[in-house]
């Protein structure tokens, strides 16, 4: 085996695989605080993938054309954006269902994310769409290489995994560090006991869902500019690996979710890279299956014991 | 005196902690036996263990048949315990243990006998009362599935004499009067009460029950006490109880068992643990005596 | 009263403007925008005035009906099945005779409604019955379809064993899926299954040597005992109308297959209704509300999933049979996950666990987008906000659930005795319950006993 095809397979890997951990924190975060899986969490990352097109173009059609302050602009515009979508999936589908059987939230969030592929395909049309290229250019490892022999890393992808593991740090930092991070490790542990203790529960659930789109706009406008086409439906397939992501790493722990992005994202890329890329979906669905009947707890989640 | 029970050197840890210490009692035959303790003190892990809802990490409980004389029954195997080395050599224990592993679980103890109701009720809540005794005759009505769809005179036999010995349980417990109510929307002694004809509606020899005074006025556990008192007397039942209600358990119990911190600290009449030094340690937290 | 509704309304739509802003506003054509800043304030102004009227509407008159329903629900005393044969009997002359009323695209509109109704019954049992939730159901119907494809692409199958063997291999395929996640709970269940159902059609759709691809395999219609619906014949047999005599219509074949369906899907109904007041339904009721519970009853939590899944994709798998004989030809893009969402929908806008509430949505679902081809693009739109309003309103489902009710003392009024309880005749009519441990049985409360 060549040791440059080896060497690209990983950084490619790697890029992918923190986008699945950026969408995965999502998943993780949410099914810490109220033990269920945010099913339209792909969808929200869809919407990100179609602000962040917007909103470059907005830039350009306004006239701002200094690269940093475009793409500081685009990204935090479309994390605000997102989030507001986030906190209204919760507002609408799991809010008011909080009491009710365990399946009810699960079936309304299907429906908000039918809704939400069928409200972009009809106000933006079912075909493909894309992003004018940005930050182009590539480094070589090794540099001086004369023949094909060399890894290719893009300007881009570097700056996916620098962003990611940024994001990643700040989002442990909130949670380790500040009163709401308390507040949310506490409603994690025991809503009603923290409800008493005067923690607001229906405002944490509501940032977490707040924090998991943002995290995702950061995925989806990374994803974006490094791939350049998105359409409507992106977002089912990118739900499903984040959220195998989650689980890899163990459903409910943040450095879990980033763990799990990376192996799935590394396994995934040797898997199309090495065997056979037509089925690298169903190698990753089958990762999840086989992780979720023989290890349901992750590398690093803790089993989860039943009560009697 | 025949036991019915024997629980021999049950030890259970979860992860470091170890809930319970080389516990070991019998229950006998046709008895209202009493596991008291403070609060954590393990006497619902005992129930778990007993009932199969958690692996025991060791010790053995052993089911005794006084009537066949056929011998114990190991609740334990049923659970499915690990394969050994030496089992691959005898083939007969093998394949029990396959067979236990994959068939095994809480379901082969109860059909063996032992009955349970809960600390916190678990009922059917959008079943209605008569359903919730029913699904508890499964094992025994369980008629083929063509038969079911077929409506047979022997699937319809079935099914009547499921409703009919619900229906006398119903009475027994005096909830004729709620049988097509759902089970979620009882008061809550009617609650408990439709949870132990429940437990009783799967023809038990041991029934164990969690606290069933827990939320019941002094009435209603006069009334309680009562019925416990006639499933012993009148069907010959055998009851492991669990109550942290002394006035109650002083007064029907025949042998009490006392837990704290996992391990038993006394057993014997209520009258000798009333006098006991180390139970009134326990629960009056004052040190050791 | 009402200035907390019209602040509450005003909120809505400036949350809605804003999130309507960007992208019902902007629309990205190729790099460049397009503006359409009346899209949002449309939107928002009706998002608000909406909500505020809604609000207003539900505190005068619906939380009362709410309210009312429950209450009914509780203990009724009219028996809403009166007048049950009679609408059962209307229907069922309507379906009998509809097919001759209408042209082939009606009957195609048809058959493809029964089909729902047959995978609605599927699914109901696993989601509505047994409470899990199965999001690869779409998965069972495709080996369904693809059984009958394969067999007789490759072995010459007929239809007639295809329908059966692909009900048993749907069935097959539950069973292997579920063993091993009936560990999982929930959440869990339904991601694997959706996982399933995906690797199922990916599988089909890159397989191109044996499955055909995107490109599908055709198949042939089904013969009635040797019978072709063709005008002349074309499977060695005899064509039927020149069996029977009459003229050729192309009309013949659709009709054919609608009635067997119909056949089929009565049957189904029938089953599911049975099912429900056997000891297996009734098991897997319980294991939704409570699986420690019926763990503690004696029931093997393990058999009694693993039929719920079985039976449930033996459905399924039948449905897909019919639904290949009916395009004549099948291709992965009919298996996506939309259409196990679809069908979930089916379940759940029918009240899970209600057979008439199945039968109703699956026709709601599939004639009137038909029906209203103008709004062909909203069709996902409205099932997903449907599923969302109903899992708010009425998470039970517009029907409340009959419980079947049981006579436990010889009662005065017969009257209300459900049909299908009247057979058991009362306590006296079946043998006498054995106790527990050979004791006798207890005649009445014990309380005249003394303490000791
Ligand atoms: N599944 C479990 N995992 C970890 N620890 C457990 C588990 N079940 C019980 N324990 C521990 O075992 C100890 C005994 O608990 P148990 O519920 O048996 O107490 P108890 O005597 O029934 O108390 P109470 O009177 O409050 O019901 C407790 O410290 C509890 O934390
Ligand atoms: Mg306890």
């Amino acid at each position: 085996m060549d040791i440059t095809i080896f060497g690209q397979q990983c950084v490619n890997g790697l890029v992918l695989g923190s986008t699945y951990g950026l969408i995965a924190v999502g998943y993780t975060m949410v099914y810490g605080i109220i033990g269920m899986i945010n099913f339209a969490h792909g969808e929200i990352y869809m919407i990100s993938a179609y602000l962040t097109a917007i909103f470059l173009a907005l830039f350009t059609t306004v006239g701002i054309h200094s690269l940093p302050v475009v793409l500081l602009g685009v990204l935090v515009l479309t994390m605000l954006f997102t989030a507001l979508y986030g906190w209204s999936v919760e507002r609408i589908a799991y809010r008011p269902l909080r009491h009710s059987n365990r399946l009810a939230p699960l079936i309304s969030a299907i429906g908000i994310s039918l809704i939400l592929q069928n409200y972009i395909r009809i106000s933006q049309g079912a075909r493909n769409q894309g992003v004018p290229p940005v930050l182009e250019g590539v480094f070589r490892l090794p540099p001086d290489s004369l023949d094909h022999r060399f890894v290719q890393i893009t300007y881009l992808q570097s700056l996916i995994v620098v962003v990611a593991l940024v994001s990643m740090a700040i989002l442990t930092w909130i949670i380790q560090h500040t009163a709401l991070g308390r507040a949310c490790r506490a409603t994690q542990q025991d809503r009603i006991m923290a409800n008493l203790l005067g923690v607001n529960t229906d405002r944490i659930i509501s940032t977490v869902f707040v924090m998991g789109a943002a995290m995702a706009a950061v995925a989806g406008f990374l994803v974006t500019l490094n791939y350049g086409s998105f359409d409507f439906y992106i977002g089912f397939l990118m739900g499903i690996k984040a959220f195998t992501a989650a689980v890899l790493g163990g459903i409910g722990s943040l450095p879990g979710a980033m763990l799990g992005g990376v192996v799935l994202g590394l396994a995934e890329s040797f898997f199309a890279g090495f065997v056979n890329s037509d089925y690298k979906d169903v190698f990753a669905f089958s990762l999840l299956i086989l992780f979720l009947i023989f290890r349901p707890s992750g590398f690093l989640g803790v089993p989860e014991v039943e009560k009697v | 005196m025949t036991p019915l029970l024997t629980v021999h050197d049950l030890t259970m840890r979860f992860g470091g902690v170890t809930a319970l210490q080389a516990v070991a009692f019998t229950v006998q035959q046709a008895s209202i036996t009493a596991l008291i303790g403070p609060n954590g003190a393990g006497k619902t892990t005992v129930f778990n263990c007993v009932t199969g809802f958690y692996k025991a990490t060791t010790g053995t409980i052993c089911l005794h048949d006084p009537q066949t004389g056929t011998g114990d029954i190991d609740l334990l195997e049923m659970l499915g315990e690990s394969f050994r080395l030496s089992d691959f050599w005898r083939p007969r224990t093998l394949s029990r243990r396959l067979f236990f592993k994959l068939f095994g679980g809480p379901h082969r103890v109860n059909r063996a006998g032992v009955a349970r109701t809960f600390q916190n009720i678990r009922l059917f809540d959008e079943l209605t009362v008569m359903e919730n005794l029913l699904v508890a005759q499964q094992a025994q009505v369980h008629g083929g599935l063509l038969a079911g769809l077929l409506q047979t005179a022997h699937f319809r036999r079935k099914e009547q004499e499921a409703v009919v010995r619900a229906t006398e349980w119903l009475r027994f417990f005096d909830l004729l009067g709620e049988a097509n109510r759902l089970a979620g929307t009882l008061p809550y002694g009617y609650q408990r009460r439709l949870e132990m004809a429940r437990a009783l509606c799967t023809r038990p020899r041991l029934l164990c029950l969690d606290e069933p005074a827990a939320g019941l006025n002094p009435n209603e556990t006069q009334a309680l006490s009562q019925l416990i008192l006639a499933l012993r007397d009148r069907f010959g039942l055998t009851v492991l109880l669990i109550e942290h209600d002394m006035g109650l358990v002083m007064d029907i119990s025949d042998h009490l068992v006392v837990l704290d911190h996992g391990e038993v600290i006394a057993q014997g009449k209520p009258a000798a643990i009333q006098q006991d030094a180390r139970v009134l340690a326990a629960y009056l937290g004052t040190g050791e005596p | 009263m009402m200035g907390t509704d019209w602040r509450a309304a005003f909120r809505v739509g400036g949350v809605a403007l804003l999130l309507f802003t960007p992208l019902t506003g902007l629309v990205l054509a190729g790099y460049q925008l397009e503006w359409h800043w009346q899209r949002p304030l449309w939107l928002a102004g009706g998002f608000g005035l909406g909500y505020g009227l809604l609000r207003l509407v539900w505190r005068r008159w619906l939380s009362g009906a709410h309210a009312f329903g429950q209450r009914a629900a509780a203990g009724s005393t009219t028996d809403p099945a009166r007048h049950r044969p009679l609408w059962i009997g209307l229907a069922l002359g309507v379906a009998l005779l509809l097919p001759f009323f209408l042209d082939k695209y009606g009957i195609n509109v048809a058959t493809l409604a029964l089909i729902y109704i047959l995978l609605g019954l599927g699914l109901n049992i696993v989601v509505g019955l047994a409470g899990l939730l199965d999001l690869g159901f779409v998965a069972f119907y495709a080996v369904g379809a693809y059984t009958y494809a394969f067999g007789y692409h490759y072995f010459g199958l007929s239809f007639w064993l295809a329908l059966p063997l692909g009900g048993l291999l749907a069935a097959c395929f539950g069973m292997m899926l579920g063993f091993p996640v009936l560990r999982l709970h929930g959440d869990y269940l339904a991601i694997v299954t959706l996982g399933f159902g995906e690797i199922i059609r990916l599988i089909l759709n890159n397989w191109v040597s044996l499955t055909g691809g995107p490109n599908g395999v055709s198949v042939v219609f089904p013969t009635f005992f040797g019978l072709e619906f063709n005008r002349r014949a074309k499977q060695g047999g005899v064509p039927l109308h020149e069996f029977l005599g009459i003229d050729y219509s192309a009309n013949q074949r659709a009709v054919f297959l609608y009635l067997l369906l119909l056949a089929v899907v009565l049957v189904m109904v029938y089953v599911v209704v049975r099912l429900k007041r056997m000891p297996i339904g009734r098991a897997w009721e319980a294991l939704r509300e409570n699986e420690i519970a019926c763990r503690s009853l004696g029931i093997n939590h393990v058999t009694v999933k693993l039929s719920a899944f079985g039976l449930g994709a033996l459905v399924g798998g039948m449905g897909g049979v019919f639904f290949a004989a009916s395009q004549g030809f099948v291709n992965p893009t009919s298996f996506t996950f939309f259409e196990s969402a679809h069908i979930l929908a089916i379940v759940v806008l029918g009240g899970m666990g209600s057979t008439t509430g199945v039968v109703v949505a699956a026709l709601l679902l599939t004639v009137v987008p038909e029906m209203l081809r103008d709004f062909a693009d909203y069709r996902v739109l409205f099932v997903g906000v449907a599923m969302v309003l109903m899992m708010i309103w009425r998470p039970r489902g517009l029907r409340q659930r009959r419980r079947p009710v049981f006579q436990v003392e010889p009662s005065p009024q017969p009257a209300f005795v459900n049909p299908v309880k009247k057979r058991l005749r009362g306590p006296g009519g079946g043998h006498p319950p054995q106790w527990g441990f050979g004791g006798k049985a207890p005649n009445n409360p014990p309380n005249n006993r003394s303490d000791p």
